[in-house]
């Protein structure tokens, strides 16, 4: 997991390598919670947290409940989720769960 | 000790052909050989050489012996030329002095040997008699290497389907020996019309001697079968003939040999009565298929082969087979290539299968250790169509281990690709995830992530309906609720619950629940 933090836009970004699958999740939850719950300070702040899943070909319900989880962790903080994305199997996962309602998803 | 027939040396005086073009050395060479009883045909150069085997049979002559420096055409030109018409037929060729480079070409090109001007007598008989033993070995090896070959397609023809089924049964058989013959083989024995025997052999090694041990059982097999004898009766009486006699030869004992073993596995299936009973020594445990797809172990793998001890315990279980279906069977050099490839070996079936049908074959068996047969044994019944719906898998996997579940996603994968290699990435990505989702429910939820308790699934395909089903059954009791009303407060709520069987319902083409949702079946049409 790699974070990077631009003060300039205020866009955390989260890249997670390959699939987001159950077995990954459980390797970098602690990481994106201690992310999430540390407070940020004021000249720090970010305003949108972007997940790039750009190399991730699936995502199964237990990835779908880590996205959840950021995305509950990420409004609390009063900021907005993008996920990047390029897998189209990937894409239709977050349709059919109707992820697209509650995240900006974006094609690269 | 070997006759002269059986070793391939002639029982005639032994015929030599003499090219050379100088008569001073041709009338030596020719005198010098009658006196010691060969019989010598001399000619002066290489298309003389040529007519006499044009006119005779190669086969009549024993050796060559031709200078290599003619007036019309060099040694070596009827060297090449001889290799083409009888690569069996040694022959020596004759080089001036320091020749190096002659000798060099004439070994390479496939000379028995050579020997320097002027000739002397005592070399001349000794490599005369070296170059005439290895005509012989070289015909007999030949004449063996036919044989083998006429054995190995005497016995693919006898296992082809429709050849040896009788009754009510039919069956297709796929062969691939190791070698151009096999200790493998498969035999059927119709004893009435509704009852029927099939008895599936495997031989270690994978020479003349394991398919003759193979034929002597199938051989003992049908004379006991016709007396009515038992089959456990038969298996002891054949462990006993190995343990005791075949093993105990001196060949084996002189050799330290650890002797010869025969995995074995026999099949009574009884359609009146709906029944197979099946015995099983050293051989993988067939794999019955009821029409709708499910697989079943008939019987338990492990126990030793015969052949290894004397007291083997010789056990037969009986199992229903009602409403027709299909049995698949296989002798281990199928489950160790299916190993070695990551699949199961009723995936590799399918795909062996496959092949036949399009004559082609799999480039995968090339890496076959061992002889290959797959049977598959139709079991007719009255509207049902059998063998339609093909297993490609069938695994147990722990209640516990959710944290391997890549390990098993990998497997099921390769499976895929070898059974269904034109599969598109999205369809894959669809059965792929569903069955990861429905096993990992059926691990949290029907096991408890106990280690004792197991989910099993199974996939097989309809090669009409290009349609694959998997099931994913565990032993809880299920969860019954209304999905259709569930489904959109989770999506609108982003709860968590039942997130795992949104993806099966979206993934899968159909979806059906058996037992309360124990048991999920998803079909997806490929």
């Amino acid at each position: 997991m790699k974070t990077y933090l631009d003060p300039k836009t205020g866009i955390l970004t989260v890249t997670l390598k390959g699939d987001l699958v159950s077995t990954a999740a459980d390797q970098v939850r602690g990481q994106m919670t201690a992310l999430l719950e540390t407070p940020t300070s004021p000249d720090a702040t970010w305003k949108l947290f972007r997940l790039d899943l750009v190399t991730a070909k699936m995502v199964d319900s237990v990835g779908l409940n880590f996205i959840i989880t950021i995305l509950k962790a990420v409004q609390k903080n009063g900021a907005k989720m993008q996920i990047l994305y390029t897998n189209q199997n990937v894409h239709r996962t977050f349709l059919f769960t109707r992820l697209d309602q509650h995240i900006e998803l974006v094609k690269i | 000790m070997l006759n002269p027939i059986e070793a391939g040396l002639p029982t005639r005086p032994r015929r030599v052909l003499v090219v050379e073009d100088d008569p001073v050395s041709r009338t030596f060479l020719r005198l010098t050989l009658q006196k010691r009883g060969y019989h010598v045909i001399p000619v002066e150069t290489v298309a003389a050489a040529q007519r006499q085997f044009n006119d005779e049979e190669l086969d009549r002559f024993d050796c060559v012996i031709s200078d290599y420096w003619m007036p019309d055409h060099t040694g070596l030109d009827l060297l090449r030329w001889l290799k083409t018409k009888d690569p069996c037929l040694a022959t020596i060729i004759l080089t001036g002095e320091g020749e190096k480079n002659l000798v060099t070409e004439s070994l390479r090109l496939g000379a028995a040997d050579f020997l320097e001007k002027p000739v002397n007598v005592q070399k001349l008989l000794a490599a005369l008699d070296k170059a005439t033993g290895q005509t012989a070995h070289q015909r007999r090896m030949a004449r063996s290497d036919s044989a083998v070959k006429t054995l190995g397609r005497t016995q693919r023809w006898m296992m082809q389907s429709d050849r040896n089924t009788g009754g009510n049964f039919f069956s297709e058989v796929c062969f691939y020996p190791h070698a151009e013959a096999g200790g493998d083989f498969l035999g059927h024995f119709p004893v009435t019309p509704e009852v029927h025997c099939c008895l599936l052999t495997d031989v270690s090694g994978h020479d003349l001697q394991a398919a003759y041990i193979s034929a002597y059982f199938h051989g003992i097999f049908h004379g006991m079968l016709l007396r009515a004898a038992p089959l456990p009766e038969i298996f002891g009486h054949f462990n006993e003939f190995l343990v005791r006699d075949w093993n105990q030869t001196e060949q084996l004992q002189v050799q330290n040999a650890i002797g010869t073993s025969l995995a074995a596995a026999a099949l009574l299936l009884d359609s009146r009565q709906q029944l197979a009973s099946v015995i099983l020594c050293g051989a993988p445990v067939p794999i019955y298929v009821s029409p709708d797809g499910r697989a079943q172990a008939l019987g338990e793998s492990g126990g030793p082969p015969l052949g290894w001890f004397p007291d083997l315990e010789i056990r037969t279980t009986v199992h229903s087979i009602g409403g027709g279906g299909t049995i698949y069977w296989w002798t281990d050099g199928l489950a160790d290539l299916a190993e070695a490839q990551g699949v199961h070996p009723l995936c590799l079936a399918f795909a062996l299968q496959q092949a036949k049908e399009r004559a082609l074959k799999l480039p995968l068996l090339d890496e076959a250790k061992d002889d290959i047969l797959f049977a598959a044994i139709f079991l007719p019944a009255a509207d049902v169509e059998v063998g339609l719906l093909q297993p490609l898998l069938v695994e147990n996997y722990r209640g516990d281990q959710d944290y391997e579940v890549d390990e098993f996603a990998a497997a099921w994968r390769r499976n895929l690709k070898l059974a269904l290699p034109e599969l598109s990435e999205m369809v894959e990505h669809d059965i792929l995830l569903a069955m990861r989702e429905a096993v990992l429910n059926a691990m949290k939820h029907g096991c408890a992530r106990q280690a004792e308790k197991t989910v099993r699934v199974q996939a097989s395909y309809h090669r009409l309906q290009r349609l694959l089903r998997v099931w994913v059954e565990d032993p809880g009791s299920g969860h019954q609720f209304d999905f259709a009303a569930h489904v959109d407060h989770t999506a609108q709520a982003l709860i968590d619950e039942h997130r795992g069987l949104m993806f099966i319902m979206n993934l899968a083409h159909a979806v059906k629940f058996e037992r309360n949702g124990a048991t999920v079946i998803m079909e997806f049409q490929l």
